[in-house]
Parts: structure tokens; C-alpha cells; sequence
């Protein structure tokens, strides 16, 4: 009888709080934006990079008031970079009415396949890192990306060799076997070929593996002046530790951003990875004012200097926060329209969606300058060319 | 034709990345020999054993050594406590399937946990051990490669000696054989089955803190070396200690040779290339008929 009593009470108790509850919550509902992210998984490093940049994106904007006077609120759902886990998760954050827009992705696999899905569900989708061509080249409506397309990575590396590391004649690539991988690497071989240098090894490889003496025994054998990396993080820090092992010595190694440009790299390969260059997206124009305010800002926060990843996705909750304001009302379509209008200075630079060479949607990071050559000096990375953004001198060739 | 050189570094390296191989296999393959059980957990266990490594170093500081010699212990401990509370239930009411899902379910229990405690990050022991390697005669090799095969050679001697010449050994390789069999002869089964479990995560662990200073750890790490374990595992005959030790090296000797002549691209089909010529003409695996 007693237990009885306990349940009826406590059941009534629960009541009385539901019911409270629901006119507090009413007063400031959120407006929800979804994200797909590798939250566990071998990449959920990169999950928590976004977790931190869209968090402290959006508290700043809530702390101003929110948008047209609610709070927003960025909703995770995991995809452990695995696609399709992915195009669960993107069909999940659709399926809930509430949710109005999906930014995110991560890995161009799983952000194309979120494109796919986002086109037949009348989604908008807002890029802030897969940079596989093919996401923007299908001619897909709802889809925007404000970080530069994999086409562009290498474009600051080919312009370097132009103009500075012109004794480079022989070039080793090695690209992981995924979307991303090759969408770096067939724009920069096409280069290379177009430009008659001679490419000694071109090697894809699986990731996550365990070992990579077999293909830089091969590498060295073809003794590259110059050896071109796509690849992610776990893999990226350990080729550059084993090729120190076993003596690789090029004028150059240049990864293309991604597993190149964060902390974990330099953290993972320590000396094996000085004086490796990165050509790929920038973290923000490091003398802008406001670059130099968030990169504390977030330093204070979580005890590290935001890169790239950081970068972008603090600029994409900015470029949704525009769109939401300037949308009419907020449905799907309303905030799409918007997205294609958007104009905005950010953090991460000029963002602007466009058309042009087969791209839909695209900010042209190209024209608005966002690719650079950066290259580790004693566990920094900084800007070298252009020269309009750079932070230092280069040192070329590199002691490996 | 690449020089000769270059051939016989790709052989060497086969050779010690083989070794790593093997170790990472050799406590599954007792595992399963014995018992029957397909310890998915195992995996995990060689990242519990890389975290142990990496704060030793980090906090305590000192070579690899000292973990090593805690780790053989504590893992064997920890094998102990997994197959009391865990698998030697289940393995009396499910069998086969219920022993597989309940370590794969500890295995998912387990790395999450490790990542809401110890986070997603990827760390290294500084890299002190990484950078030092022996140059002779063109070739070079990293000193804890080395280290590792060296260990991992004298691991496998030790069991395999143990295995072979110890009363508790032949009780164990009895159960391996036939457990009714063994039980009338008077041997205590469950406390063989406990014993060779607690080998085979104490395997696990120590090829964990040998693996650090090559590798690096993150919570989901187990996930690199269960792929490999079961195909050596396969390779060699399951159940065969010798067999996962030679089967790692042909293994990782193929995966060289195979990216050196043709490319990295197909590394892992020409592992499976391998496994399905061995399977095809030995179907028990290299060493599949002298279990244990």
C-alpha cells in the first residue's frame, strides 16, 4: 500500500513539473539547427572541434539576444564519418519538423551523401568543411558551401612552385582512397602534368592503417624533391614520423590541409613534422581584428588556438544566424532563399554564394582568398604565400 | 626492378611489422583454442594496454620496460574478472553466439567509456622512441619496432614453452583438444579455461604497451587491430600460436612486397589474396591441425 501511495505521489509530482515546465519553454522556443558529426568513432577529435566552434558561435549570438528574439540551438546527431551513418542521421534531423536547416558534415563522403538526401527533402544544407568538388558540382539547389572546394587546396602549392621552389622536378603524391583524397590530388596531378614535371610516385592508400614503410620504401627509392600529401589525422602525423625513420629527405612535403592544419598533427609528429608545409583552406586573415578576438576568445575557452576546422564552422553558424534573420519566416524554404542571397563578412572571410565553372552555391574562397600555403615553424603553423596574408618567411628547402 | 636495397628494406619491414601482427593475434588465437570463444573485446584490450603505456610515460616517466612488466599482471587480472563475471556465464547458457555478443558489447561499453573519460584525442608518448632508429648498410630500422619483435619473440617462446612442458600447460592444451575428455582425466576445466583467458588478454595488453611508441592511442584504435588479428588468426589455424606468429609475418611481408611492385591501393587485397590461397589449399589455416 505504501509503495502504491509512493507512485501515485510521485507520479502526480512528475505531473506538476511536466506542466510547469511547458509555458517556461514556450516563452523562448529555440529555433533548431541540425549537424552531422563523427561524435564517436576513429574521427571523433573532429567532432569535438566542431562542437566547440558551433557552441561558442551560437552562445555569442544568443547572449545578443538570439534571433528575432529566440535562442538557436545546434542539434548533433552522430555519423562517426561513415556514410551511411550519415544519411541516417541526415534523414533523422529531417524528419524532425523543428529543425529548420543542417550544417556540417565533415567528411566529403558523408557530406555529399547529406547533399543527396538534403535535394529530395527540400533541406537547406550549409558546407562548412567536406571540400570534395562533387558537392557542389551536382547542380544541387538546397546545398551551400562556404569552405573552398578540394579543386582550390592546391592552387597556393602550384603557385609556389612557380614562383619560389622552381628547382622542384620530381614529385612523389600520396592520397588516401576516398572522395576527399583524390578530389585534392587529380586537380594537383592534372597541374603537374599540364606543367611537365615528373611524377615518380603516385600512390593511393587505405586509411587507418597501421603502417606506411612500405609505400615511402617505394617513395624513397624514386628520391622526390617534392612529396604532395592528402591526407586525415591519424594517418598524416604517422607517414611523416615514418618517413623520418626511414631517412625520406624531399626539399618539401606539403599536405593538403585537412590531417596538416590542425594541432593534433604537430602534437603527433613533433619534429618529424617542422617545416612540413599545408596548402588548403585558412584559419581567417590573421591581422583582421575580429580573426585575433575569436582566436582568443577560444583560446580562453577550451585552452587551444582554433585552425581551419574551427574557423569554418564558427563562420557557418554566423552564415545560418544571417540567413534566419533575413528569412521572411522561418520555414525551410524561406531560410534556402535567404542562404542564396547571403553576402557577409566572417571570421573565415568574404562568404558569397555563387555559380561559376560547374559549382552551384559556392563561395568562391579562390577570388575571396581563402586558400593559402602554411607551413610549421617550431609547433606553429603559419601563413607563407600568399604574401598579402603571410605571417612569415618560408624556409624552403625544409630540414627533415 | 627496384634496387636491391630498397627489396631487402621492404623484407625487414615486412618482417617486424609482421611480428606486430602476430602479437596482436596470438592472445586471440588462445583464447579461441581453448574455448571457443571469439573474444571481440580484444581489440579494446590492446588500447587499454596503449593508455596504461602512455600515462605511464607521461605521468611516471621511464622507458618501456617498467609498463611492460606491470602490464602482464594487471591484464591477466583483468582476463580473470572478464571470464568469471562474463563470458564463463554466458558461455554456459548461450554458447558460441552468446560469448561473441557479450564481448562485443563490453567491446562498445568499454571504448565509449574511454572516450568520455580520456576523450577523443589522439595521443603519443613523446616521440623520443619514435625518432631513434638503426642505419646499416642502407637500411634503417626504428629501435622500437625492434623492441617490439624482439618481445613479441620471446613472448611467444615463453607461452609456447609453458604450453608444452608445464603440467598446467598440458591441461590446458587437453581442455583445448576436448573438454569431456579432459574433465575425466580429472582436469579442472573451468580453471584452464580462466587460466588461458587471463594468458590471452595478458597478451593483449603487453602487445598494447608495445605498440605505443609505434602507433598511437585513441579509444577506437581496437577497431585497427581486430581487422588484422582475425585474418592472422585465420591465416595461421586458429588455435595455433605458431601459426599466428608466422602467419602475421607473411602477412605484413605480402602487404610490403605487394605496394612496392604493383600498389598501396590494393594493400589490403593482397592480404586477402593470401588468406584465400592458404584457405584454399590448407582449409584449417598454415598451422590448423597441431592446435596448441
Amino acid at each position: 500500500m505504501k509503495q502504491k501511495l509512493f507512485l501515485i505521489f510521485s507520479l502526480i509530482g512528475i505531473g506538476c513539473l511536466f506542466l510547469m515546465s511547458v509555458p517556461l519553454s514556450k516563452a523562448a522556443e529555440p529555433i533548431y539547427i541540425g549537424t552531422v558529426q563523427p561524435v564517436t568513432g576513429p574521427y571523433a577529435a573532429f567532432g569535438t572541434k566542431f562542437y566547440q566552434a558551433y557552441n561558442i558561435a551560437a552562445d555569442e549570438i544568443n547572449a545578443k539576444g538570439g534571433i528575432k528574439g529566440r535562442p538557436i540551438k545546434i542539434v548533433f546527431e552522430d555519423s562517426q564519418d561513415k556514410m551511411d551513418l550519415g544519411q541516417t542521421a541526415a534523414e533523422k534531423l529531417i524528419a524532425r519538423k523543428e529543425i529548420i536547416a543542417i550544417i556540417g558534415g565533415r567528411l566529403s563522403g558523408v557530406g555529399y551523401a547529406i547533399a543527396q538526401i538534403c535535394e529530395r527533402a527540400k533541406m537547406p544544407y550549409l558546407v562548412d568543411h567536406p571540400s570534395a568538388d562533387v558537392v557542389t558540382k551536382s547542380g544541387f539547389q538546397w546545398t551551400f558551401r562556404l569552405n573552398p572546394a578540394s579543386s582550390f587546396n592546391s592552387v597556393p602549392l602550384q603557385q609556389f612552385l612557380k614562383n619560389v621552389a622552381t628547382d622542384v622536378k620530381k614529385v612523389a603524391c600520396l592520397y588516401e582512397n576516398t572522395i576527399y583524397g583524390k578530389g585534392v590530388a587529380e586537380p594537383f596531378k592534372k597541374f603537374l602534368e599540364e606543367n611537365k614535371y615528373e611524377m615518380v610516385v603516385s600512390e593511393v592508400y587505405p586509411p587507418l592503417a597501421l603502417d606506411y614503410r612500405d609505400l615511402l620504401t617505394k617513395t624513397k627509392a624514386a628520391n622526390p624533391d617534392l612529396v604532395f600529401m592528402a591526407s586525415n589525422i591519424p594517418d598524416s602525423a604517422l607517414i611523416l614520423r615514418q618517413a623520418r625513420e626511414l631517412g625520406l629527405k624531399p626539399k618539401m612535403f606539403s599536405g593538403a590541409g585537412a590531417g596538416f592544419s590542425i594541432s593534433e598533427f604537430i602534437e603527433q609528429a613533433t619534429v618529424a613534422g617542422n617545416h612540413v608545409y599545408s596548402t588548403g583552406p585558412w584559419s581567417g586573415n590573421p591581422k583582421d581584428p575580429a580573426v585575433q578576438a575569436f582566436m582568443k576568445k577560444f583560446m580562453q575557452r577550451f585552452g587551444k588556438y582554433p585552425k581551419e576546422h574551427e574557423a569554418e564552422g564558427y563562420a557557418a553558424v554566423y552564415v545560418i544566424a544571417d540567413a534566419l534573420k533575413r528569412a521572411k519566416t522561418l520555414t525551410r524554404e524561406a531560410v534556402r532563399d535567404a542562404l542564396a542571397k547571403t553576402d557577409l563578412m566572417t571570421t573565415f572571410g568574404r562568404v558569397k554564394f555563387e555559380n561559376f565553372d560547374g559549382y552551384t552555391n559556392q563561395n568562391n574562397g579562390l577570388k575571396n582568398g581563402q586558400v593559402v600555403l602554411s607551413q610549421w615553424q617550431d609547433g606553429k603553423l603559419v601563413n607563407v604565400w600568399p604574401k598579402e596574408v603571410s605571417e612569415a618567411n618560408w624556409i624552403y628547402p625544409g630540414k627533415y | 626492378m627496384p634496387k636491391f636495397e630498397i627489396l631487402l628494406q621492404a623484407i625487414v619491414n615486412g618482417i617486424l611489422i609482421g611480428s606486430i601482427y602476430g602479437l596482436i593475434a596470438i592472445g586471440l588465437t588462445i583464447i579461441f583454442g581453448v574455448m571457443r570463444v571469439i573474444n571481440m573485446i580484444h581489440g579494446d584490450l590492446i588500447m587499454l594496454g596503449m593508455y596504461l603505456a602512455y600515462w605511464f610515460v607521461v605521468l611516471i616517466g621511464g622507458g618501456e620496460l617498467p609498463p611492460l612488466l606491470v602490464a602482464l599482471p594487471v591484464f591477466f587480472f583483468i582476463g580473470c574478472l572478464i571470464f568469471r563475471t562474463l563470458v564463463s556465464p554466458v558461455a554456459k547458457a548461450g554458447g558460441e553466439m552468446g560469448t561473441l555478443l557479450i564481448t562485443a558489447g563490453l567491446s562498445l561499453a568499454v571504448t565509449n567509456f574511454v572516450q568520455l573519460i580520456w576523450k577523443a584525442d589522439y595521443r603519443s608518448t613523446p616521440a623520443q622512441l619514435v625518432s631513434t632508429s638503426y642505419s646499416f648498410a642502407g637500411l634503417s630500422v626504428s629501435s622500437a619496432l625492434l623492441f617490439a619483435f624482439f618481445t613479441s619473440a620471446i613472448l611467444v617462446i615463453a607461452v609456447s614453452i609453458f604450453l608444452m612442458f608445464t603440467e598446467t600447460g598440458r591441461a590446458i592444451r587437453a581442455t583445448a583438444q576436448d573438454q569431456e575428455a579432459a574433465m575425466f582425466m580429472g582436469v579442472n576445466i573451468e580453471k584452464m579455461m580462466l587460466i588461458a583467458f587471463g594468458i590471452g588478454v595478458a597478451l593483449a595488453g603487453t602487445a598494447g604497451v608495445l605498440l605505443t611508441p609505434i602507433f598511437y592511442v585513441y579509444p577506437y584504435v581496437g577497431f585497427v587491430y581486430i581487422v588484422k588479428a582475425f585474418v592472422v588468426v585465420v591465416l595461421g589455424g586458429m588455435g595455433s600460436i605458431v601459426g599466428a606468429a608466422l602467419g602475421g609475418i607473411l602477412l605484413g611481408v605480402t602487404e610490403q612486397l605487394g605496394t612496392l611492385f604493383i600498389s598501396a591501393g590494393y594493400k589490403d587485397a593482397f592480404g586477402l589474396i593470401i588468406f584465400v590461397l592458404v584457405l584454399l589449399f590448407r582449409p584449417s589455416g598454415l598451422f590448423g591441425r597441431s592446435r596448441l
